[in-house]
């Protein structure tokens, strides 16, 4: 089934080539370097004037050339000489086909890893308005640190969501964002138009955990008849047509602008503390609870929510793994023929996989509106289901622990661009270090499936025991048809 | 019925260029099996190059729709023919770097990869271009009128432009060049023959690699000459115009028969067709929900498509 | 002598008919499979056993025919109109696969539980019951475990309980597959070459496994097997299949006695048959995919002059044959259906122009089919007769390889670019 990666012969890694072959193979990729780079890099096309013009660009061009002629030389000399090889990995851990064998960094993970992170993420806003505080060591750090954690949770929250149909059941949904959407709609639409109109005025501090049951059941439901009619498809298709009503559902918020308000967005209220607001009034949190008034409160707040939705998320899943309906998830993603043989509705398995998948993402898209207070179409792009994507991927298809740690990174890195000033020096002008964010996600997409296609945490967790609990070596595991 | 056949006419051209981009998608579906989806994107670097080429030109070299005839022609030819190379390269590297390592890996792997890949090319376009859409002045001008019709105060004329014409006529002579490379050329036989079973190709003394270059290489010029007439038609082009382009030459591919070049073809103008009579009929907002709706309604109710071989599943 | 099988069968195969385009992978093939009785399917590959198969387990609908099961209690399921799903849920049949299609990635108890995933699926009530903890969805699931346990125990797999599937040697993962399609308990049992790569050791377990199933969890087994130990030594009843069609169907000892059988598949009585029978398995699948191997095996077997010396010989009876041809011979290879190995084969029996094709009678056609071991009903649906017609006229098809008539479809295509890519 998974015949490992031959060793390419795009690189030449297999066999050692002599210095005037290595030469060659140098100026060919120049060559190619040369013909990626121009037009496309070499000429600016700014605005001059309310025309557009060109100026050239070559020197950042010829740059960019060289770095990827010498980066090739410097992989010829280090990496794929077999002597380098041999002298710098005794483990022979940079040859690709060993590294897709080799248990990963995620697999040494112990039991304890998932208590431990539950306590650290417990403690972590405390932590953060310790250091944070006007006080602390790092004025002003509470706000960001809350705030990057929020994110970080929020997106393992969608990870996990979306770690159902792609991890457990093998099918490859590329219009996740859509249920994500349907969620901060629904609360969106509920908080701000229909439970004022219902229930009266009153009823809008109660808006968001009124609404957060509602959301997970229209986007479940969302993705029940959105999959219905799929779901015979494989592989490739289904991708592409879950693409396909992803982007219906954008263009649609886009364009009913007397239901959605349209590009314009809507602006929704803020949580409340189950009703009682988090602000300096009489009836606000700070009063009732007879504490101070600290902005930080709130975000310390909108972070236990996410974490105890996303904790819902964990352990639901976790424990429909060990129930028939997530056995059959997986083995559906082994092999689909063999559940027909033995009497599983295969349609229907799929479609929980996609209605339970839909309902988590429906609530994080809730959680999104309330903390952004404020949702436009904007946010419910495809390249927002790609990013999910990459966080299930890189954390290993199936493995929960693996997208908390994919997560971190891959939003630790965003923000590491926007922190990363000195960049600016070395860019090219007109470009923010920020801006290379989508750009880096797409190089680790495709650098994760060449050397290490099954992400931080390979192994798999059986889900019953006869007598001892042996993880299954991802070679085995097979990542479904799609 | 005027007001409809320019609908048709239009249609027909927008359907052309999807048609050109689908053969790309269903050849590389043919040969490997999986979908290029960064093909679409592979477009939109023709696209953008052809833009980046035509602006030098009228910028530097005063080429502007008032130039003669024949140099816009010439200065064309020479656009498109490095656009080409230039698309041709990007898939070629595309190939070689996201796909190649991953044969033989499991089902998911080069997917993913390809949408990695699509996200690449959009950033790294988007970063190196900026994203603001690339407006220019049109450069094929003039056209013919049909017929025409007074209907009350005003005159309804069924035009065609020299650019459609440009156009049709060129996705024409493309189509029929390919035709015959598929069907009558030693290279045409290699495709084919992986089509079927590339082990057996191989067995059989093809060099399976090189022809699944080649295969990329030519989906890419075709990609790239129809990016540069799609620039070229709407005037105006951006780091984004593959996505939406590449999904509905996908469904053209799907809808004509995955596989089939004709099909491709005919999926493409059937899809042009449907884009335009919907935006003119009934809503432009929606032009791109119809047509995605329809890769839905395909896939569910016609998966092999027009042209295509029906799969039977193996047990 | 009343049979077993006929009088109170468990399933019931009438008229069954499987086209692929314009392949026919089965004809008209009926026969019954008694209740708790091992049935063997038996004959050369691609006799379309496998597709039989396909059809009763509902991963192919077929084109004609009908598929009845029949429970003791009374009950009956037309297999050809349920979901393959609702093939084992319900009419209650497993099978196993010619390929052992295990869930590699998961343990080898979990394949056992999620082979029970119906009977814990109505205890979960609706996963909702056992995701709060339900007593009774605890208690199905401690018997699902105990069943497991028991089929763990009777196929020798305990000890690599909690191992993946994966890892388990051939063999293993052969009773594996057998374990978990009794796991799902089925009235009848369909396995797919279930000795194929065992040793004796192994295959000699084996046929005591499936006796155990049959006698006592009083399982009727359906199986088909090259190996012909296994077949003679433990079946009750032998059907066997030629080119689609029936060519036998008894006892092990009536079909080892049976002429036909010996022919078609068992043994040869000489090598000139051998030969022949070589030359015949080679047309169908030249006519099916034009390799060039057929043609050569087809050479080597034509060797013998037996074909041609009859022919003439029966010239009066049938149609018109001709030693030499008038003339220039025609290009029978532009008849869809006919390659160069037809055309040899066609040329040594005496035909060797359009016109004469294009005579021939429905009688004549049958005198043909019988001469040329391996037709089979090529020369009727593929319409030699009427495409002679239109090629005598001066009507040349398209391409080299002749035309389809269009009454035929293509093919389908080959799957092995497919499982190819897995």
């Amino acid at each position: 089934m998974s015949a490992p990666v031959k060793a390419s012969s795009a690189g030449g890694e297999a066999k050692v080539l002599s210095p005037a072959e290595i030469a060659k193979d140098l100026v060919i990729t120049a060559i190619i370097t040369f013909f990626i780079l121009v037009p496309i890099v070499a000429i600016r096309t700014p605005l001059d004037q309310g025309t557009l013009t060109w100026h050239p660009r070559f020197g950042l061009a010829a740059a960019l050339c060289g770095l990827v002629v010498v980066g090739r030389l410097a992989l010829y000399l280090f990496v794929w000489n077999p002597k380098a090889k041999a002298a710098l990995a005794p483990a022979d851990a940079s040859a690709p086909l060993k590294a897709v064998k080799g248990p990963s960094l995620g697999d040494r993970l112990g039991p304890k890893v998932a208590p431990t992170l539950l306590i650290l993420a417990i403690a972590l806003p405390f932590f953060f308005i310790i250091i944070g505080n006007a006080d602390g060591m790092f004025p002003g750090w509470d706000r960001r640190g809350i705030d990057f954690a929020i994110t970080v949770m929020l997106y393992v929250m969608l990870g996990w969501g979306l770690n159902v149909v792609v991890g457990l059941a093998g099918l490859l949904d590329l219009g996740y964002v859509a249920f994500y959407a349907v969620g901060a709609y629904t609360y969106a639409l509920m908080a701000t138009k229909y439970l004022p109109a219902w229930f009266g005025p009153e009823i809008k501090p109660y808006a968001f955990f009124i609404s957060l049951p509602i959301a997970a059941i229209l986007a479940s439901l969302w993705g029940m008849i959105l999959g219905f009619p799929v779901l015979r498809l494989k592989g490739d298709y289904l991708a592409i047509v879950t693409l396909a009503f992803g982007e219906i559902i954008y263009q649609v918020l886009q364009n009913w602008s007397v239901f959605t308000e349209g590009p314009r967005g809507i602006s929704v209220p803020k949580l409340t503390f189950f009703g009682i607001p988090f602000d300096k009034s009489d009836g606000g949190f700070a009063a009732t609870f007879h504490v101070g008034y600290n902005r930080i409160v709130y975000f310390a707040f909108l972070y236990f929510v996410i974490l105890a939705l996303a904790l819902l998320t964990y352990f639901v899943t976790k424990k429909l793994r060990r129930l028939p309906i997530g056995r059959a998830w997986e083995a559906l993603r082994e092999d689909e023929i063999a559940c027909r043989s033995l009497g599983i509705n295969t349609t229907s398995t799929k479609l929980t996989a996609f209605a339970i998948g839909a309902a988590f993402g429906g609530m994080a898209g809730a959680f999104f509106a309330v903390r952004q207070e404020f949702i436009s179409p904007e946010s419910f792009k495809y390249i927002e289901s790609a990013f999910i994507l990459a966080i299930v991927v890189l954390g290993g298809l199936g493995s929960q622990i693996g997208i908390v740690f994919s997560a971190i990174a891959i939003i630790g890195a965003t923000e590491a661009f926007r922190e990363m000033e000195f960049l600016k020096y070395v860019l090219p002008e007109g470009t923010e270090p920020v801006q290379f964010r989508m750009l880096a996600v797409g190089v680790a997409l495709v650098l994760m499936m060449r050397f290490r296609p099954r992400g931080f945490v390979t192994k798999r967790e059986p889900t019953v025991y006869l007598k001892e609990k042996k993880a299954v070596s991802g070679d085995l595991v097979a990542e479904g048809h799609g | 019925m005027e007001y409809f056949l320019q609908q048709l006419i239009n249609g027909l051209t927008l359907g052309s260029i999807y048609g050109l981009i689908a053969i790309g998608y269903t050849m590389v579906y043919g040969i490997i099996g999986m979908i290029n989806f960064a093909h679409g994107d592979v477009f939109m670097v023709g696209s953008v190059t052809s833009f980046i080429l035509v602006l030098i030109g009228g910028v530097s070299f005063g080429l502007s729709g008032n130039s003669a005839g024949i140099i816009i022609l010439l200065a064309l030819v020479l656009v498109v023919a490095y656009a080409m190379l230039v698309s041709s390269v990007y898939n070629w590297t595309i190939e070689r770097v996201a796909y190649r390592p991953l044969r033989g890996s499991f089902r998911l792997a080069p997917l993913i990869s390809a949408i990695g890949m699509s996200i690449v090319l959009q950033e790294f376009v988007r970063i190196a271009q900026e994203a603001r859409p690339k407006p220019i002045q049109k450069l094929v001008t003039g056209g013919y009128e049909l017929m025409s019709k007074q209907v009350g105060e005003q005159t309804f004329a069924v035009t065609i432009t020299n650019m459609q014409i440009f156009i049709i006529i060129s996705t024409l002579v493309l189509m029929t060049a390919f035709t015959f490379i598929i069907q009558r050329t030693s290279l045409g036989r290699a495709q084919r023959a992986c089509e079927q079973d590339t082990k057996m190709a191989s067995l059989l003394g093809i060099n399976v690699d090189r022809t699944i270059s080649i295969t990329f290489i030519m989906g890419a010029m075709l990609a790239a000459f129809a990016g540069m007439l799609f620039f070229l038609h709407y005037t105006e082009t951006d780091f984004f115009v593959g996505f939406a382009a590449g999904i509905k030459a996908f469904t053209a591919a799907v809808l004509g028969g995955i596989g089939s070049i004709p099909g491709a073809m005919m999926g493409g103008l059937l899809i042009g067709i449907i884009e335009v009579m919907w935006s003119a009929y009934f809503s432009v907002e929606y032009k791109d929900v119809a047509a995605f709706t329809v890769l839905v309604l395909v896939l569910i109710f016609m998966p092999q498509g027009l042209l295509g071989k029906p799969e039977v599943e193996k047990v | 002598m009343t049979r077993a099988w006929e009088i109170n069968p468990e399933l019931e195969v009438q008229h069954l008919t499987m086209r692929f385009g314009g392949l026919t992978a089965i004809g008209d093939l009926s026969f019954n499979a008694a209740r708790q009785q091992i049935t063997a399917l038996i004959g050369p590959n691609g006799a379309g056993k496998t597709t039989v198969f396909n059809c009763i387990t509902g991963f192919y609908k077929p084109t004609e025919g009908m598929l009845k099961l029949n429970h003791e209690d009374g009950k009956s399921f037309l297999l050809e109109r349920m979901d393959d799903f609702r093939v084992n849920r319900e009419a209650r049949v497993a099978r196993t696969f010619q390929n052992i299609r295990l869930f590699t990635g998961m343990t080898v108890v979990e394949n056992l539980m999620v082979a029970q995933h119906n009977t814990l699926m109505r205890a979960s009530t609706m996963t909702i019951g056992a995701l709060l903890g339900s007593r009774h969805y605890k208690r199905v699931e401690a018997d699902a475990m105990e069943k497991s346990k028991y089929w763990l125990e009777k196929v020798g797999l305990t000890d690599r309980a909690d191992d993946p599937a994966g890892d388990l040697p051939y063999g293993a993962q052969r009773r594996l597959e057998i374990a978990r399609a009794m796991c799902t308990e089925p009235r009848l049992l369909c396995l797919d070459e279930p000795a194929a790569g065992l040793n004796p050791r192994e295959s000699d377990e084996l046929n005591k496994l499936l006796l155990s199933i049959r006698d006592d969890h009083k399982t009727a087994i359906l199986l088909i097997e090259h190996d012909m130990s296994v077949v003679m030594g433990i079946s009750d009843h032998v059907v066997v299949l030629d080119y689609g069609r029936k060519i036998a169907d008894g006892t092990p000892g009536e079909v080892k006695a049976n002429p036909d059988v010996i022919r078609a598949y068992l043994g040869v009585e000489d090598e000139e048959d051998d030969a022949e029978g070589k030359a015949a398995a080679a047309v169908v699948h030249e006519a099916v995919d034009h390799t060039p191997v057929a043609a050569a095996v087809l050479e080597a077997s034509l060797e013998t002059p037996r074909v041609a010396e009859k022919a003439p010989a029966r010239k009066a009876a049938g149609p018109e044959l001709l030693k030499k041809p008038r003339g220039k011979a025609d290009d029978l290879k532009l008849i869809w259906g006919v390659g160069p190995a037809f055309e040899k084969l066609l040329n040594k029996v005496g035909v060797w122009h359009f016109d004469q094709v294009a005579s021939w009678t429905s009688a004549d056609i049958d005198h043909v089919d019988a001469l040329l071991k391996g037709f089979h009903g090529r020369i009727r649906r593929d319409d030699w007769v009427n495409q002679a017609k239109k090629l005598a006229s001066g009507w040349r098809p398209d391409n080299d390889i002749g035309e389809r008539p269009a009454t035929v479809k293509k093919p389908a295509p080959k799957a092995a670019k497919k499982g190819g890519r897995k």
